[in-house]
């Protein structure tokens, strides 16, 4: 899978998003996670390797505990994408005003 | 920024002509990219293409997904492997042109409602992390 086909599909799950933003806020564990979103920890914990497949979270062990935070360079193939994309509608939105103009009623 | 390309034109031109524009292949092929198979049906498979570059063979593929005469089109626009949605928007305007809207989105339709809902915070969150990436 491609980068940001990756981390479309990482985000495109709404309790992924809802991990993901709340590592935003900084490290947690599963647990803290799980107690804080309406999911169960083994579903937590499935999410979360999801968003490592992805790059979009690392983790980091701390004796029995296992945290989680953001990998901030995970993001980067979603803002190239975003990049890429920008500058070609506003080409070809430019080329549509054009037309337009040149077309007949 | 967000998590999708979104972008807004007001147009002079009504939203019949602008809709031709969007939906008659040879008209999308002289602003977009050449297609030849575009149809307004949904479920419809086309494809949009440009010259082949050593990046990339220039072939997008699409699928319509929802149609709605002089208010919306959507379809799938797939392009290296990776699957993305695009959306137009056609609203007439109080002067008689159109105000147009595209949304370039990765994620699925399935998931656009719980988008819309978290994008308001989604574009601080996204700002934030630009500028860790910026600095890391």
């Amino acid at each position: 899978m491609r980068g940001e086909q990756a981390v479309f599909h990482a985000l495109g799950d709404p309790s992924r998003r809802a991990i993901f933003e709340r590592l935003t806020a900084g490290e947690a564990a599963v647990k803290e996670l799980a107690a804080r979103l309406p999911i169960s920890q083994p579903a937590v914990s499935q999410h979360l390797a999801e968003l490592r497949r992805a790059g979009l979270v690392s983790q980091r062990r701390d004796g029995r505990m296992m945290y989680y935070r953001i990998a901030p360079r995970g993001l980067r193939p979603l803002v190239d994408w975003i990049a890429h994309y920008q500058a070609f509608w506003a080409d070809k939105l430019a080329r549509l005003q054009s037309l337009l103009e040149e077309m007949e009623s | 920024m967000s998590t999708s390309v979104v972008m807004q034109l007001d147009l002079p031109q009504p939203p019949e002509k602008v809709w031709r524009a969007l939906t008659d292949p040879a008209l999308v092929s002289k602003w977009l990219m050449k297609t030849t198979d575009l149809k307004p049906a949904v479920g419809a498979a086309f494809t949009f293409h440009i010259e082949p570059s050593p990046a990339w063979d220039g072939v997008v593929q699409c699928e319509m997904l929802d149609l709605e005469p002089h208010t919306r089109v959507r379809y799938t626009w797939r392009a290296l492997g990776v699957d993305t949605i695009v959306t137009w928007t056609l609203a007439p305007t109080a002067s008689g042109g159109t105000r147009l809207g595209l949304e370039h989105s990765g994620f699925a339709p399935e998931h656009r409602q719980a988008i819309a809902g978290a994008k308001h915070g989604w574009a601080k969150k996204i700002s934030t992390l630009e500028e860790l990436l910026a600095s890391g």
